[in-house]
């Protein structure tokens, strides 16, 4: 079973991104809600994948993104953002996010991102 | 092009914003929204706009705040009468029955809500004119409507004069109607205005 650290500061986006993950056969690993915490609970839980907002208090999604790659440059990191942050979701992406969603998501379209990962 | 040509025009760049904004809110409620009635771009002293949207929705409401920074600065607004907050809480899916907005996961749900419903009509806009923007983190006020609009503009806003536009969504299996309002900074008014060679 696959394990996903989900990273968002909206816990109801946690939420459900938790129940659509546990749904498909995911273990939840953990979850944070900034880029600090992120980092952090990466070290700690070594998931085999990250969800990631992208606008967060503290430390945002892509700052996040480079110091889990610095832990760990295999890492995988799918970034999730409200529509209209394309220049932040291109910066992620260089910064090396493998891929992206945009919310609000289908339950199909997230399970599908992830899973192209592992293919 | 005279005023009532430039609030057209406005009033042209809402339709593009409310569509995709009501089709971002059913995708998230995964239940059908329509816009109830035209988007329309509105001109008045900041004195009018408590009064004209309390004319509507009396009492307390629920306002959720979106800063904008760009091109296009600004606050977006969503936001409802103090009837239909609670049926906002029962359409979103997987909130705590009977749980109003005090509660820390239904604040934290409306809040995405207003993030996604604010983005989307905001990127179509910002596609639509080619302007750009940048979304600050959502806020959430509840308050007599129109003290919501005078604390959320007093910092920004100071001319005698402001226009916003001025959207109506309306979530079909609920009586439930909800006001997308874009008060666009004068520099952003300008921005838009400038695209038809037009002014206030």
């Amino acid at each position: 079973m696959k394990k996903v650290l989900i990273v968002d500061d909206a816990a109801y986006m946690r939420m459900m991104l938790k129940e659509i993950l546990s749904d498909h056969g995911y273990e939840i690993a953990g979850e944070a809600e900034n880029g600090i915490e992120a980092v952090e609970k990466y070290q700690e839980l070594q998931p085999d994948i990250v969800t990631m907002d992208i606008t967060m208090p503290e430390m945002d999604g892509i700052e996040a993104v480079k110091k889990i790659l610095a832990i760990n440059a295999h890492a995988k990191i799918v970034m999730c953002s409200a529509m209209g942050q394309q220049n932040l979701v291109m910066k992620s992406l260089e910064a090396g996010a493998r891929d992206f969603v945009v919310k609000p998501f289908e339950p199909e379209r997230i399970v599908q991102t992830l899973e192209s990962l592992f293919a | 092009m005279t005023s009532k040509d430039s609030k057209a025009f406005l009033g042209q760049i809402a339709a593009v914003g409310a569509d995709r904004a009501a089709k971002s809110l059913s995708k998230l409620l995964r239940i059908p929204v329509s816009i109830a009635k035209p988007a329309s771009a509105v001109l008045m002293s900041l004195d009018e706009v408590g009064p004209y949207l309390n004319a509507e929705a009396s009492g307390d409401g629920l306002a959720l705040c979106l800063t904008v920074l760009g091109d296009l600065e600004g606050k977006v607004l969503i936001t409802f009468s103090s009837a239909d907050i609670s049926r906002v809480c029962r359409v979103i899916p997987r909130l705590p029955e009977d749980a109003g907005p005090e509660h820390p996961m239904v604040r934290s749900a409306l809040l995405e809500m207003c993030n996604i419903l604010a983005s989307s009509f905001m990127s179509s806009i910002a596609e639509f004119t080619n302007l750009d923007y940048l979304a600050c983190p959502p806020e959430m006020a509840i308050d007599m409507l129109d003290a919501i609009i005078i604390s959320v503009l007093a910092d920004q806003l100071s001319t005698e004069q402001v226009v916003f536009i001025d959207t109506e969504l309306v979530i079909e299996v609920e009586p439930f109607q909800g006001k997308i309002l874009y008060f666009p900074a004068r520099p952003a008014t300008e921005n838009l205005l400038s695209l038809k060679g037009g002014s206030l």
